[in-house]
Order: structure tokens, then C-alpha cells, then sequence
């Protein structure tokens, strides 16, 4: 019988570094998409061309959130050849994340930014704060703490949406699980490593999460 | 003769069908103290929200230190600096320490020296009795501190005029007097005041002018004595028989 050795746990923790390595890139770039889009969202205004715009953006997170991450990111990796995008698994997945990614947080940002109290605009309008200077110094702070949960908690399925990624035919944490198992027929032991890799991932930021709630309610 | 500091001329302000200010004239003199009583729902916070723009108007003209302000020319941050807006339910920032919240305007809006703003911050807090309060957060102090917090807060930027919308109607009734105190304080150095004002008593006794509002209008207009004492309008002589029981 094949022992399971130290090639196959190698071949196992470059999966794990990829998964790591495909959800930061798709952090880095989704977060700075989100907090704009949802931003723009969160703005009230009569101007027409924001109206437009916002409606788009809407329509993108409607989208979004009614389609599957799989089906996102088969369609980024096998639909787009037919019009002349070829993109690397690993470009597509990451996009894919982030496309996924960017909805979900966009609209955290944009409850966040609503959800503080209409007064503290009325407060800092009557001394004299103008829009960006209210939302620097008085709405974003009180926003970002309300936001923080809820977007850890995203992040954190994120990590494991990321499996996802298999069937786009590049070997992060999962699909390296499965072809390790295929060749040592141990699927006891391997899944039961690679579930613990996720965790490992996780349960940090799920702690992070659960002290940030404290601290942030106290 | 005192200068005229504000002027309201025929100012209409409607809420989608409902019209809560008709054709509203007022004129307010440097250093007077104007109190408007009237029932509630009666639109007597919405003058002090249009006067400085809280609520845009949807006709008249108001003049500020005799210069007709127009939100399309002017700049409106800037005009509001003239104004101290101290609200019902206090509007302190809650991520801000006390003294963070009275000097934040300051530095920010009107781009003061941090150490001069931190100084103005805390003789300011001294003069509401809060110095020692100095570092602590809103949710720390009881209703009546934070409404002396915002009394500081709006101070600090050195307003010309003070408006302050039933600023114990929130509190209870031990505490305000000490909010009502520092009002009184205010009134004796000569600061301009508008209020909105429940407390009748308070109205009487520190008011230059009393305005009796109902209607989106002005019903009467006179010394606290005039309106108190000799109410000629029926309407006035009925809220005041209902609320002095």
C-alpha cells in the first residue's frame, strides 16, 4: 500500500499557500472596490448621472447575489475563451472572488454608512462640516465599527468559498486534498488535514471577529 | 437703537403638501433673546432649522447681519458658522471625547490652531462646569452634561447667533435646570438667542421677546410681561390657560 509521505504533504501546503495567497489577492482588490461602491451608493443626491450610475451599481449587485460563485468563475475560465479573454485559472479566480466579493461587501459598506444616525449629519451640518469632511471625521469612524463584523465573517467564508476555485482546474487547499487522496486512497487522514488547514485559516479570524464584537459593543 | 443681526421676510417652508411656515416675518436684534412657545407640530423647530439652513426654504429671503444670504451664491458652511445649533437629543459624536467634540469644528472647519482650539475647548467646558469631564466619552454622561457638551461644542465656534431647539425637552426634570443655567449665563453676556422652549417659566424670566407661534404663524409678538400677563390674542390666552394649568 502507498504511504502517504512528505512529497504528498508538500504538494498539500502548496495548496494551502495558494488558497491563502487567492483569497489576499482578492481581499486587497475587492476591498477598496467595495468601500467606493458602496460609497456611491450610500449618497443621496438628484444629480442624474449619479442616479445612473447607482442604479448600474445596483444592478451588478442584484446580479451578483443571484447567480452561483461556481457558475461565476466557470464562466470567467470556460465562457470567456469564445470571445477572445483567455485568462489563467488563477486570474480567473481571483476576479471571480472579487466580482463575488465586491457585492456582498459594497453592500456592507453601504448599511454601515446609512445605518449611523441621521443626526450626526444634522449635528456636524449646523457647525459648519461639509460632506467629506462629516464623512471623514464623523460617519466613516462610527461606520467602520459597525462594518468590521459583518465583513470578517465574510471574509471568513471567503476563505472557504475559495474551494470553489477546483473546477477551474487550479490546485489550491481542496483540489490538492482530492488529488492527494486519489493517489494514496486516504481519504480519511487527507481530508481530515486539509479540514484542519482551513480551520487554521479561520479560527484566527473568526476570533478577531468574536474580540472585535466585544470590544466594539462594550 | 440695537442693530438688526437677523431678518426673516415672508419665508414659506413646506413639507410636501403641508405648509408649517406662512409668509414669516421676523426680525431679531443683536443681543436679544427671542423665545417661541406655541403647541406641538407647529413648525417652531423648523425657524430655527431654516434660519440656518438645516432646512432649505422654499421662498422668502433671510438676511444675516443685513446681507441676503442665497444658498446658489453663498457659501453655506459658511453661513452656518454665524449659527450655534444646540439640538433636543444632544447630537454629540460618540466615537469623540468630550473635549474631541468641541474641538473638532474648530480645527477642521475653521482651521484653528490645535493648542488654541484645545485652550477655547477648555475654558469653554469650564465655563458649562465640565472640565473635569474632559476625556470622557458621551454615553458617560448623564443627559444633562451632554446637552452642556453641545452648548460647548457649539460655542467653540464662536457663533453670533444661538439656536436652541427644546433643548430640555429630553431631560428630566431635576437636571434641567443646570442646562438652563448655562443658558442664562449666556443671555447675561449678551449673546444673541433664538429658543424653542417649553418651559414656560425659563421663557418668562430670562426673554427679551416672547413669540407666540401657531399655524405657520406668528400669532403674537411681544415682552415676556405682554405675552404672559396680557395675552391679547385668544389662541395665546388658551395654550397659556392649558399649560400653566
Amino acid at each position: 500500500m502507498y504511504r502517504f509521505n512528505i512529497y504528498d504533504l508538500s504538494f498539500i501546503l502548496r495548496g494551502f499557500l495558494i488558497t491563502i495567497g487567492v483569497c489576499l489577492g482578492t481581499m486587497v482588490i475587492s476591498s477598496p472596490v467595495a468601500i467606493l461602491i458602496g460609497l456611491i451608493r450610500a449618497l443621496k443626491s438628484k444629480n442624474l448621472i449619479l442616479k445612473g450610475l447607482q442604479s448600474i451599481l445596483t444592478l451588478y449587485i442584484k446580479a451578483v447575489r443571484g447567480t452561483p460563485l461556481m457558475l461565476i468563475l466557470m464562466f470567467l475560465f470556460f465562457g470567456l475563451p469564445f470571445v477572445g479573454v483567455n485568462l489563467s485559472p488563477i486570474s480567473s479566480g481571483i476576479i471571480g472572488l472579487s466580482v463575488y466579493c465586491v457585492a456582498y461587501l459594497a453592500e456592507i459598506v453601504r448599511t454601515g454608512v446609512e445605518s449611523v444616525a441621521k443626526t450626526q449629519w444634522e449635528g456636524a451640518a449646523a457647525l459648519g462640516f461639509t460632506y467629506l469632511q462629516t464623512m471623514r471625521a464623523i460617519i466613516l469612524p462610527q461606520a467602520i465599527k459597525i462594518m468590521l463584523p459583518p465583513s470578517a465573517s465574510f471574509f471568513i467564508g471567503l476563505i472557504k468559498d475559495s474551494s470553489l476555485c477546483s473546477v477551474i482546474g487550479f490546485v489550491e487547499l481542496a483540489r490538492a486534498g482530492r488529488i492527494i487522496v486519489e493517489k494514496t486512497h486516504q481519504a480519511f487522514f487527507v481530508f481530515g488535514l486539509v479540514a484542519l488547514l482551513y480551520f487554521v485559516i479561520c479560527y484566527p479570524l473568526s476570533m478577531m471577529t468574536q474580540k472585535m464584537e466585544k470590544t466594539l459593543n462594550a | 437703537m440695537l442693530a438688526e443681526i437677523l431678518k426673516l421676510v415672508n419665508v414659506n417652508k413646506s413639507f410636501g403638501d403641508l405648509q408649517v411656515l406662512k409668509n414669516l416675518n421676523l426680525s431679531v436684534n443683536q443681543g436679544e433673546v427671542v423665545s417661541i412657545i406655541g403647541p406641538s407640530g407647529a413648525g417652531k423647530s423648523t425657524i430655527l432649522r431654516c434660519i440656518n439652513y438645516l432646512e432649505p426654504i422654499n421662498s422668502g429671503e433671510i438676511y444675516f447681519e443685513n446681507q441676503s444670504f442665497n444658498p446658489l451664491k453663498s457659501n453655506i458652511y459658511r453661513y452656518r458658522e454665524n449659527f450655534g445649533f444646540v439640538f433636543q437629543s444632544f447630537n454629540l459624536f460618540p466615537h469623540l471625547s468630550v473635549v474631541e467634540n468641541v474641538t473638532l469644528a474648530p480645527q477642521m472647519v475653521a482651521k484653528i490652531d490645535k493648542k488654541v482650539a484645545q485652550e477655547t475647548a477648555e475654558q469653554l467646558l469650564d465655563s458649562v462646569g465640565l472640565i473635569d469631564k474632559k476625556n470622557s466619552y458621551p454615553k458617560e454622561l448623564s443627559g444633562g452634561q451632554q446637552q452642556r457638551v453641545a452648548i460647548a461644542r457649539a460655542l467653540a465656534m464662536k457663533p453670533k447667533v444661538m439656536l436652541l431647539d427644546e433643548i430640555t425637552s429630553a431631560l428630566d426634570p431635576e437636571i434641567t435646570g443646570e442646562v438652563l443655567k448655562v443658558v442664562s449665563d449666556l443671555a447675561k453676556q449678551g449673546k444673541t438667542m433664538i429658543l424653542v422652549t417649553h418651559e414656560i417659566g425659563f421663557a418668562k424670566q430670562m426673554s427679551d421677546r416672547v413669540l407666540f407661534f401657531e399655524g405657520g404663524c406668528i400669532v403674537e409678538d411681544g415682552t415676556p410681561q405682554e405675552i404672559f400677563n396680557n395675552p391679547r390674542s385668544d389662541r395665546t390666552k388658551k395654550f397659556l390657560a392649558n399649560i400653566l394649568h
